[in-house]
């Protein structure tokens, strides 16, 4: 009778909980988050706060846009940034949209700086799901991936960003508490084995999942991808990766203009702004072309390989088939497409 | 008979269930192994090639038994500094023996630091009838772009690591075909392991706290 005795119970406690409700002293009739910013009421005063706040905005590019005084250039430019501003999600857009979206920020650049940059909007290969593996015998803790990845991704150089960590671990262990991630000595060092995380790429990634406004996404390569544009900087995504994979730009970034890698993505290394996230992205501005990520490249002992899965006749389908490998965290079923090694 | 069903039969029903919708094949987590599995293509019409990355590398290919091509390494003869030996040497490297016993011979400023000197010396792998050609242990005569076929004497683990695309390093580009720096390229053969060194930048948190401002 263990089962009607309980239900007995919840039948208690729900008429409790409704006669309570009556008295209007539990949580359940508060308005939910819905209630609170969507149909908020709105009174007078802040309505015309909120207007006046978007028409000062609104007037700024208008403005300069039809102004006698201001140059062609500064016309062309304000024009630009309102289409910009008023852009939409990089998923939604047509094939004509992204075309015409990554050509705006090529001029705006030029308007700008005078120079000229190249925005890739090419999509995923055909039969291609990339793949990255990880050989921590060979890893020696020199750090040339993490220069490269810095000079190809435009990181912050105030901030000195870094997408790649390169762990050193005492032999014996794999702690990642005992870690040393701040080694400054002669690498590599007697007893220690060197191991590098970077975005993982899962195939399940919650970052992806608990984000509000999809501005994160898995591309059909396998790349996990953030539209710099879209994304609000609400950090859900560094709580739900369990690999530390992700970086927030917690000041504007800063990239000198001679050291400005100018052949870019527009999922990948175009420049980013205060307030959005950005992570690893396997380099997709040159992988997307046949060409390996800047880690691999300068990589001088050969511990990364990367490649397609999907292709049978591949280094990194080799390595998987014939290697004791293993990934983090796996029983998080988050399914990396990054995979560790050993000699 | 409702204790029965109560006790008995309902919590072995309710088991069956959970079993059965764990076990169902519409199972949302799939991993990459399956979808590897299911996609696998092994005739992929790659849109894309390493020939742009790679155009300006003369290649060598690597054959199998059956002279089949597996990949391609870097040309090594082009990048010898004194090549070919015939630019100095006229004679054959055992009729070359030193007169001056205080005196440097050629090559001095080569250390052998690779394996040990009962094991190797100079003309185990130098052919010492004809300079121009490595040797293998079967006196066989090879050229300085297969030099591999002489490490892969000893080295046979790494050997087929490297076949593979677990030791060693892609050049250029993921997309086929494949090109591959081969044993020398990365190793100096006569001090083959890599050398102590200075990482090539410090972690942020170190320079802060070395440089605070």
């Amino acid at each position: 009778m263990f089962f009607k005795r309980k239900k007995k119970g919840n039948e208690e406690v729900a008429q409790q909980k409704a006669a309570n409700c009556e008295e209007g002293s539990c949580g359940c009739s508060k308005p939910d988050g819905f209630d609170q910013v969507i149909k908020k009421p709105l009174d007078r005063r802040s309505a015309l706060k909120g207007l006046t706040a978007g028409l000062l905005a609104g007037t700024g590019f208008v403005n300069s846009s039809c102004s006698i005084t201001a140059s062609d250039a500064d016309k062309e430019l304000s024009s630009l940034k309102w289409d910009e501003y008023f852009k939409g999600n990089y998923q939604l857009m047509t094939t004509d949209e992204k075309r015409s979206t990554v050509e705006r920020l090529e001029r705006m650049y030029a308007l700008s700086n005078g120079g000229k940059i190249n925005v890739s909007d090419t999509g995923a290969v055909e039969d291609v799901l990339f793949g990255y593996a990880f050989n921590i015998s060979k890893c020696q803790g020199y750090m040339d991936c993490v220069n490269a990845c810095v000079e190809e991704n435009n990181q912050d150089r105030d901030s000195q960003m870094q997408y790649i960590r390169i762990h050193e671990f005492k032999k014996g262990q794999m702690n990642f508490e005992m870690a040393d991630d701040n080694f400054y000595h002669e690498v590599p060092a007697a007893g220690h084995f060197y191991l590098g995380t970077q975005c993982f790429h899962c195939e399940n990634p919650p970052c992806v999942d608990v984000c509000p406004v999809k501005a994160t996404w898995k591309e059909k390569d396998g790349i996990v991808v953030i539209d710099y544009d879209w994304c609000i900087g609400c950090r859900y995504c560094v709580a739900a990766c369990p690999y530390d994979g992700r970086r927030f730009n917690w000041s504007t970034p800063h990239v000198p203009e001679n050291e400005l890698n100018k052949d870019q993505h527009y999922l990948g290394n175009r420049p980013r702004t205060k307030g959005v996230m950005e992570k690893c992205t396997f380099c997709v501005q040159r992988t997307r072309k046949g060409e390996n990520p800047a880690c691999v490249e300068a990589c001088p002992t050969g511990s990364r390989i990367f490649g397609n899965l999907l292709d049978p006749n591949s280094t990194i389908r080799w390595v998987i088939e014939n290697k004791k490998v293993f990934r983090l965290k796996e029983d998080l079923g988050t399914e990396p497409k990054f995979w560790y090694f050993m000699d | 008979m409702d204790k029965i069903i109560n006790r008995i039969i309902l919590p072995i029903g309710v088991f069956l269930v959970l079993i059965s919708a764990c076990s169902s094949p519409s199972h949302k987590h799939q991993g990459p192994f399956s979808e590897i599995k299911n996609n696998s293509n092994p005739h992929i019409e790659y849109s894309i090639s390493s020939e742009p990355y790679t155009n300006d590398i003369e290649k060598i290919a690597v054959t199998n038994s059956a002279e089949d091509t597996l990949f391609f390494t870097p040309n090594r003869v082009n990048y010898l500094v004194s090549f070919p030996c015939n630019n100095c040497h006229n004679q054959d490297l055992d009729k070359m023996v030193s007169t001056d016993p205080f005196g440097k011979n050629a090559h001095w400023d080569i250390k052998l630091n690779h394996a040990t000197t009962e094991a190797l010396t100079c003309i185990t792998c130098h052919s010492s009838n004809n300079v121009e050609q490595l040797r293998l242990n079967s006196e066989k005569q090879i050229s300085y772009n297969k030099s591999q076929k002489v490490c892969a004497q000893c080295h046979s683990t790494q050997t087929k690591d490297w076949l593979g695309g677990a030791h060693g390093k892609t050049i250029g580009a993921w997309a086929p075909p494949r090109v591959s720096n081969t044993c020398v390229n990365c190793h100096n053969p006569h001090s083959p392991s890599f050398e102590t060194r200075w990482p090539s930048r410090l972690n942020t948190v170190k320079i802060k706290e070395l440089d605070p401002k």
